[in-house]
């Protein structure tokens, strides 16, 4: 009977352990997900530590070769498990588009290796090593910011090219990592005019902000209760959801004490819309405000009809919308679904990538491809690019310079995410 | 005060559903000293068998509207019997192999289980929340300030039931008599003719039906089934089962009640983002000065 308790003890620990490492990194059980994640399966993960570090060596004195005969391997770095893969997978999917529709470089074919990130710190670091140790050219990710700041010390360390399509927290470009660039906007500027708007423009002046736990929510709700009081408004209080939780009751309460006149949310679909619709049930009439991270028409559908009348800020589409219907149509004919958010800027991230290494990518003597690793870097700080979302030209910190409006704000009307300014 | 009675009516709610899932791993931990950290799988799945009979039914025909008694019922049963299934399936295959194997084996295989289970979700619904079609209008009863929606008051009803039901069964019926011989002496209980496997099996069952059931009416309350939903409800009826000292039935019943209550109070002073905290620290310290739990019997004396 001894051993009985003993075994309970120590679930009773590992329970308790995986609560406050899902509450930690808000990537609900990231941890004993990143086993069975990935397409490529996991190979050992000493050994792959071991290569990475070998690897990140040579590499960081100099260049990668992809034999004659192989592929270019281009790293995706997204989350693919858990109730996040919803925005995730088709990130994946657009890269891979991308990656498809381009064919070949220098008569080299071209393949994706999209690993689970988990959308926190210790599953993306796992996913960065084993990028690194399947020689990847370059990483597509990781896709949220809690991830991105802890991986990049690996990326950075193998001097690995490392463009995200939707980290956007300001912390990851504020490290100074010279490998990194983002083709999301930083919400420093996001934050900001989301309180811009909800003060000036919509003249709500008491609101209640809800964050998801995680590097992004939270990180969005500062900036934006920062701009929202120096303008003068009030924040009534500061709540939080846990990611994967189905029922905010008490948080809702809570909410409807503090009678604010708006809500705003800084987190993913699948909390903003449980939290959406909660509200209305709770009969709490205040106006509902999130951000990219919810800009999706399957944030609208998961509501049941209370998101409707929601305010969403999201990075802007270009006033030319040519080359994002075009994507989107290709997409659409691809995987038979509506691109959401964050493909267009996972395509655009892809095809800078894809180009950079066409640029600096040379054929040796006996056919192998070699790619410098600084100057593939070298050639994305240069990029000029117009993608399927906008103009884009990179920062001296990697972040997307900001052409014309910084934000776009959306409203939901008749079910579907409607521009309102 | 209205809002505390609304926390307290939040608690309920919650702790009704921890309560529920809670006993299917206190029934199988009494019989097997194992905790079936795939438990909260079953709710997951049950909430899947749910959407996809309710939204079958919208589709098809019109019985959600003219009769959502029926629909509902129907998708109750079904959400159970899909749960049973799984229960017994996986107890043939990853548990009953490991029966006689050290303690830490069928803990392992249980939490394989679990992400077996959640993956192939994840999977079949390409990783998108699914939404229940609207069978319970979204109204509610207000008395001033508080707010009981009626799917609300449906799942505290059908909690208490189901509590009630299970309690009747395990005291008053013959396999319930059996799952309590099992429990407290498995060896003499086979002894004394009983059968041992089929005991287990019908421990199992159980604990899933209640799980498969609360899956479904949990659903219909959030309205969403996702791959991911039965983890942390699971993590917490385990969390509450412990509280309650595992492998006593009131005991799950009064730890879901208790920490369900506990996170919603704690919402109101320090926020949701430590209710978590509050509901552990309450843990350690239960078990700090009554490791049996509040409820459950001395380990030690039965040894």
């Amino acid at each position: 009977m001894k051993i009985g308790k003993r075994a309970l003890l120590l679930a009773a620990m590992l329970a308790t352990l995986t609560m406050v490492l899902a509450a930690c990194s808000s990537g609900t059980s990231s941890k004993d997900k990143t086993a069975t994640a990935g397409a490529g399966g996991a190979k050992t993960p000493a050994a792959g530590a071991t290569t990475a570090a070998t690897k990140a060596a040579t590499g960081a004195a100099g260049s990668i070769t992809v034999k004659k005969g192989d592929k270019i391997k281009i790293g995706i770095s997204t989350t693919l498990t858990t109730d996040n893969a919803e925005l995730g997978i088709p990130i994946r999917d657009a890269a891979l588009l991308a990656i498809k529709t381009k064919g070949t470089i220098k008569g080299f074919g071209i393949e994706g290796d999209p690993q689970d990130d988990g959308c926190a710190g210790p599953a993306s670091v796992t996913a960065a090593n084993k990028l690194i140790a399947d020689g990847v050219v370059a990483v597509i990710g990781p896709m949220c910011s809690g991830g991105a700041v802890a991986a990049l010390d690996p990326l950075s360390g193998a001097n690995m090219l490392t463009v995200s399509a939707s980290a956007t927290n300001p912390s990851v470009t504020a490290q100074g990592k010279k490998n990194f660039f983002r083709t999301a906007w930083n919400d420093a500027t996001q934050g900001a005019e989301m309180a811009k708007y909800a003060y000036t423009t919509l003249g709500k002046k008491n609101v209640v902000l809800v964050n998801d736990q995680s590097t992004y929510g939270k990180g969005l709700m500062d900036v934006f209760k920062a701009s929202f009081t120096a303008a003068g408004g009030k924040v009534a209080s500061e709540e939080a959801v846990t990611v994967g939780e189905k029922d905010f009751g008490p948080t809702v309460t809570k909410i409807k004490g503090e009678s604010p006149d708006l809500v705003v949310f800084g987190g993913f679909i699948a909390e903003g819309a449980v939290l959406v619709r909660q509200l209305k049930d709770a009969g709490v009439t205040a106006s509902f405000m999130g951000a990219d991270g919810i800009a999706d028409q399957k944030y609208i559908d998961q509501s049941g009809g209370a998101a409707e009348g929601s305010y969403v800020s999201r990075g802007p589409k270009p006033t030319d919308t040519k080359l994002y219907d075009a994507f989107a149509a290709a997409y659409k004919a691809e995987y038979k679904k509506d691109a959401g958010q964050f493909t267009e800027q996972a395509t655009d991230a892809t095809n800078i990538v894809l180009a950079a290494i066409e640029k600096v990518a040379t054929v040796d003597g006996s056919g192998n491809l070699v790619i410098d690793r600084q100057k593939l870097i070298d050639a994305v700080a240069a990029t000029s690019y117009a993608g399927a979302s906008g103009q884009i030209d990179f920062d001296a910190k990697g972040d997307r310079k900001v052409v014309g409006a910084v934000n776009e704000i959306d409203q939901v009307k008749s079910g579907k995410l409607t521009r309102i300014q | 005060m209205q809002e505390w009675i609304q926390l307290l009516i939040d608690g309920i709610t919650i702790g009704g559903v921890y309560a529920v899932i809670a006993l299917g791993y206190t029934l199988v931990y009494g019989v097997l000293r194992m905790i079936n950290f795939a438990h909260g799988e079953l709710f997951m799945m049950g909430a899947f068998t749910g959407y996809y009979t309710l939204n079958g039914f919208e589709k098809h025909s019109s019985l959600n509207d003219s009769v959502p008694v029926l629909t509902i019922a129907i998708a109750i049963v079904l959400g159970m019997v899909v749960a049973v299934t799984l229960a017994l399936v996986m107890e043939r295959i990853a548990y009953r192999p490991l029966r006689r194997a050290p303690r830490l084996a069928p803990l392992i295989s249980a939490i394989g289980v679990s992400i077996l289970l959640r993956n192939i979700m994840l999977r079949a619904t390409n990783a998108q929340g699914k939404v229940y079609p609207k069978v319970f209008p979204r109204t509610a009863v207000e008395i001033g300030e508080i707010r009981l929606l009626y799917v609300q008051i449906f799942l505290i009803v059908l909690s208490f039931v189901f509590l009630g039901l299970l309690y009747l069964f395990i005291q008053r019926t013959k396999a319930g008599v059996a799952i309590r011989a099992v429990a407290e002496d498995r060896d003499t209980a086979s002894l004394m003719g009983i059968n041992v496997d089929r005991t287990i099996m019908t421990t199992f069952a159980v604990g899933a039906a209640l799980a498969g059931a609360a899956g479904v009416v949990y659903g219909m309350f959030v309205t969403t089934a996702t791959s991911g939903m039965g983890f942390i409800p699971g993590i917490k009826a385990f969390t509450a089962a412990v509280l309650g000292g595992i492998g006593s039935v009131p005991g799950a019943m009064a730890g879901g009640y208790f920490l369900g209550i506990s996170e919603a109070i704690s919402t109101k002073f320090f926020g949701a983002q430590y209710k978590d905290v509050v509901a552990f620290v309450l843990l350690v310290a239960v078990l700090i000065f009554r490791p049996w739990g509040l409820f459950g019997k001395r380990e030690d004396k039965r040894a």
